[in-house]
């Protein structure tokens, strides 16, 4: 069986084997709960806080603020970081890693088993504070719930993607990637300036509100800020994505995992 | 007889840490046993063996393969590692069967060959059992089972015999038997030495990184003739018995023992002292009634070997 046939195959097999145990698994059940976050606090602001007026304000502050810049880093680190970190953690690689397999299928298929249940917890909390804040008075548009909903799992996407790179490169990399996420990332994406645009905050912010966006420019504060159109900003997160997905392949597939006996 | 594993200058580091330092070994077919003390580069060896690991310098041979992600290489070997790691969340017969899938085989052959491989380790009864609900030993046999499932041409396992009870034991080391007769080289490192040398004469004795010994235990005993062969010996008169011994040529050292009637004779030549001492002890008349030599010990020749 040639690498390309035997890729996606033993890709398959290997998301398979870990998809139940990933699902089942405490990041997984934590992330239940951080993923309940978002819809929470909608609830509350406009149930509790006084701003049942208020509904597609709350929604930009919740989807901008909570659902990109804190619930989908999180999950996604969470989540990914353990595709290769758990395995070499458990000191099971050894068994994939001693059958004739692509070693890339088993950072593709334990990546893809995460991933899976990483969207299935943004998209119930992105369509929960979506659904919520819809139903307030100025609620917001359909069109903004689903451009939310999507740059939620574009962001779960990548930021899983990034941790589980980092996962298989650093030992202790869970500290790193939250690192970049909480520190690097929301630095860059706050300051005014271009420096915004070395974070992926920027690009998801642009795939979510648009290149004119008059629901953000109400959450200005200090600065406006120059989006990108969401088609531009989409083909700039692809290309991250694919990097990345090369990066953690080519790494799997040369490092050596050194386990304890 | 062409090597399966060929070494040569095999070198591994972790960080400033020598995990191998330099080796040059080359392993025939057939059960060969890897023996060192703890820290000697046994499960490093292995590691380089199946993949797991780069060499850091010189080369090394398995099948005629770099092993390093050698997929072809990969079908042909089985990996019984050390560490007692399984997925938990998975039965027995599910993670034989899964690792068998990852080799190419179809769900039901991978099924098929997971309970013939459970049989054989003599887990069936318990196959369908979460594995996180298996004793020490079980542990051990489903680690076993997955390195045999697919009928690989070398099974390479690093301490096998660790956390068996006796009878797991002697199953186990039939089961390294009936591999070997049905063609399948077996390499096993352990330190539970009167195993290795009832399953296997054949030895690779390695320490500090370094080969230390090879061949049968009698051919690493002649390797190393400059260290002497010691003889246990009871009599009623240990004190003429050694008078009357310590002339020979090949007699080094004589100590009597701390236990009335005992003494230890130390020899450069075993096969020369076997075919005088009883010539000798008779002309002494020093009542011999005790005699044991360690000479095809493979502790004794370890001991020896490792000072």
């Amino acid at each position: 069986m040639n690498l390309f046939t035997a890729l996606p195959r033993s890709t398959w097999l290997i998301f398979r084997m870990h998809l139940a145990s990933t699902a089942g698994s405490r990041r997984a059940l934590g992330g239940i709960l951080f993923a309940a976050i978002a819809p929470l606090f909608a609830f509350l602001a406009l149930n509790v806080g006084g701003g049942g007026d208020m509904g597609e304000r709350v929604f930009m502050f919740l989807g901008v603020l909570v659902l990109l810049q804190v619930v989908a880093p999180a999950l996604g680190v969470f989540l990914g970081i353990g595709a290769i970190a758990d395995e070499t953690e458990a000191r099971t690689i050894t068994y994939p890693f001693t059958r004739p397999i692509p070693r890339a299928s088993v950072f593709l298929g334990r990546w893809l088993a995460s991933l899976l249940v990483l969207t299935t917890l943004l998209l119930a909390s992105g369509a929960g504070v979506g659904l919520i804040t819809m139903g307030a008075e100025d609620p917001p548009s359909a069109e903004a719930v689903r451009a939310l909903v999507s740059a939620t799992l574009v962001a779960g996407v990548l930021y899983s993607l990034g941790a589980a790179v980092i996962g298989i490169i650093f030992k202790r990399g869970q500290v790193i990637a939250l690192g970049y996420a909480f520190a690097f990332e929301v630095m860059l994406a706050n300051i005014p300036g271009s420096a915004q645009k070395l974070s992926l905050q920027y690009y998801l912010r642009s795939l979510f509100v648009g290149g004119d966006s008059a629901e953000w420019s109400a959450l200005e504060i200090f600065q406006s800020t120059e989006f990108l159109e969401p088609a531009a900003s989409a083909e700039r997160l692809l290309i991250t994505a694919v990097l990345l997905l090369a990066v953690g392949c080519f790494t799997v597939t040369r490092k050596q995992f050194v386990l304890s006996s | 007889m062409t090597a399966i594993i060929h070494a040569e200058n095999l070198g591994r580091w972790y960080g400033e840490v020598v995990g191998l330092g330099d080796l040059t070994v080359a392993i025939e077919p057939g059960i060969t046993g890897l023996v060192g003390p703890n820290g000697a580069g046994k499960s490093t060896f292995m590691k380089l063996m199946v993949g797991e690991l780069r060499p850091a310098r010189g080369r090394l041979t398995v099948l005629g393969e770099v092993p390093f992600g050698n997929r072809e290489l990969h079908r042909q070997l089985g990996f019984c590692p050390q560490q007692d790691a399984l997925y938990e969340h998975q039965t027995g017969r599910q993670f034989v069967r899964d690792l068998l899938r990852l080799g190419g085989w179809s769900r039901r052959e991978a099924d098929t060959l997971a309970v013939r491989a459970m049989e054989r380790v003599g887990l069936e009864e318990a196959m369908d059992r979460k594995v996180s609900g298996y004793s020490k030993g079980m542990r051990q046999r489903t680690r076993l089972a997955q390195a045999i499932a697919h009928g690989p041409r070398l099974v390479i396992a690093d301490e096998p015999l660790t956390g068996l009870d006796p009878i797991a034991r002697r199953q186990t080391l039939e089961l390294f038997r009936g591999l070997a007769e049905d063609g399948c080289s077996v390499i096993i490192s352990s330190h539970v030495l009167h195993e290795v040398e009832s399953l296997t004469e054949t030895m690779v004795l390695i320490h500090r990184g370094r080969l230390l010994a090879q061949g049968s235990v009698r051919e690493v005993r002649r390797l190393i003739s400059r260290h002497p062969s010691r003889v246990d010996l009871v009599a009623r008169d240990p004190r003429r018995l050694a008078t009357a011994l310590l002339p020979l040529e090949h007699v080094r050292t004589i100590k009597l023992g701390a236990d009335p009637g005992t003494l230890t004779v130390e020899t450069d030549d075993i096969a020369a002292f076997h075919s005088t001492f009883a010539g000798v002890a008779a002309a002494a008349g020093a009542g011999v009634s005790g005699f044991k030599s360690d000479d095809a010990s493979l502790e004794a020749v370890f001991d020896y070997l490792v000072g």
